[in-house]
C-alpha cells in the first residue's frame, strides 16, 4: 500500500482544442486509483471543461471523465472569476450574503473558488502539476 | 548523488559552488549568493519530466532537455511528444529524447499515443521504453521518487 499523498493539478487549457484536458483526466484517474488524493483547479478557458451535457462524439469525453473523477473522490475547483466571465455562474451576492454559484450549465460536484483557493490547494499538495496554458 | 541526504546535498552544493569560485581565482573571502546554492541544489534533485507536446522553439527544447540531467531522472512522453522518439525526427526537439538517453535517464513513451500516430517500435531510438500504462508509471515516479516535476 502506497502512502496517500495529495496531487494538485491546474488545468489551464480548454478541452477539445488540444489534448491537455485528456492527459489531465487520465493522470488524475490513475492517481486516484493508486490511492492518492487529487485536487483539480480549472483556470481560464479550462472552465469550459465543467460544462454540462457535452457531446464530443469523436473527441475524448472530458465532461464525462470529470464526472467520474468527482465520483471517485477528486475535488474539482473552478475559478469563480473565469466562470463568471464565461457565463457559467453569476457570482452575485445573494440576500444572505453568499455568492450565487447556482447553475444548470455546470457539472454536479464542481466547486467554485478564487485563485486564493488554488493557493490553499498548493499548500495541501505533495506534488503539483500544470496542464496547458502559455 | 540522487540518494543523498539533504545535509549531504548542501555540503556537495557548497563544495561545487566554492570550487567554481576558486577556479575563477576568487580565493579570498568568497561570498556565495544563496541563490547560487539553491540553483545548485535544484540541479541535484531527482527530476521527472512529463512532455505532452512538441516544444515550439529551440529555447524551449533546450530548457526541457536540461531538466533531465542524470541517471535516475525520468522523461515521460505523451500525445504529440512521442514524435521525438523517432530516430528520423529532425526537429530542434530531437535532442530531448536522445540527450536523456545519453545521460542514462529513463525515457518512456505512451504505447497508446505511438499507435494513434502510426509509429512503430522499430522506428524508435534504442533505449526508449514503450509503456501501456504510462500514466500509472508517471504517478509512481512523480509521487514517490521525484523531487522536481516539470510538465510541458
Amino acid at each position: 500500500m502506497v502512502e496517500k499523498k495529495t496531487l494538485t493539478i491546474m488545468l489551464a487549457s480548454a478541452p477539445f482544442g488540444n489534448q491537455y484536458a485528456d492527459h489531465m483526466c487520465r493522470v488524475a484517474t490513475r492517481a486516484l486509483e493508486k490511492g492518492h488524493a487529487v485536487e483539480i483547479f480549472l483556470y481560464g478557458d479550462a472552465v469550459h471543461a465543467q460544462m454540462n451535457n457535452q457531446s464530443p462524439k469523436l473527441f475524448f469525453p472530458v465532461g464525462e471523465k470529470l464526472k467520474e473523477l468527482i465520483a471517485k473522490g477528486a475535488k474539482v475547483y473552478s475559478c469563480e472569476i473565469c466562470s463568471v466571465a464565461r457565463g457559467y455562474i453569476s457570482g452575485q451576492l445573494t440576500a444572505d450574503g453568499k455568492k450565487d454559484y447556482s447553475s444548470t450549465k455546470v457539472l454536479d460536484g464542481v466547486q467554485f473558488t478564487t485563485i486564493f483557493g488554488f493557493v490553499e490547494s498548493l499548500a495541501r499538495a505533495d506534488k503539483v502539476l500544470s496542464f496547458g496554458g502559455g | 548523488m540522487h540518494q543523498c541526504s539533504p545535509e549531504r546535498r548542501i555540503r556537495i552544493a557548497y563544495q561545487v559552488v566554492m570550487q567554481l569560485e576558486f577556479e575563477e581565482g576568487k580565493t579570498q573571502s568568497v561570498y556565495t549568493k544563496p541563490s547560487t546554492i539553491i540553483s545548485t541544489l535544484v540541479d541535484l534533485m531527482k527530476s521527472c519530466v512529463l512532455l505532452m507536446k512538441l516544444p515550439g522553439t529551440e529555447g524551449e527544447s533546450w530548457r526541457i532537455g536540461e531538466a533531465v540531467r542524470a541517471k535516475g531522472d525520468s522523461l515521460f512522453l505523451l500525445g504529440d511528444a512521442v514524435a521525438i522518439c523517432r530516430r528520423e525526427y529532425r526537429g530542434h526537439a530531437s535532442s530531448i529524447a536522445s540527450g536523456a538517453l545519453s545521460k542514462d535517464a529513463k525515457v518512456c513513451a505512451s504505447a497508446r499515443d505511438l499507435r494513434a500516430r502510426g509509429i512503430e517500435a522499430s522506428e524508435l531510438l534504442e533505449g526508449i521504453k514503450i509503456v501501456e500504462d504510462i500514466e500509472g508509471d508517471f504517478i509512481d515516479v512523480m509521487m514517490d521518487q521525484a523531487e522536481r516535476v516539470v510538465a510541458w
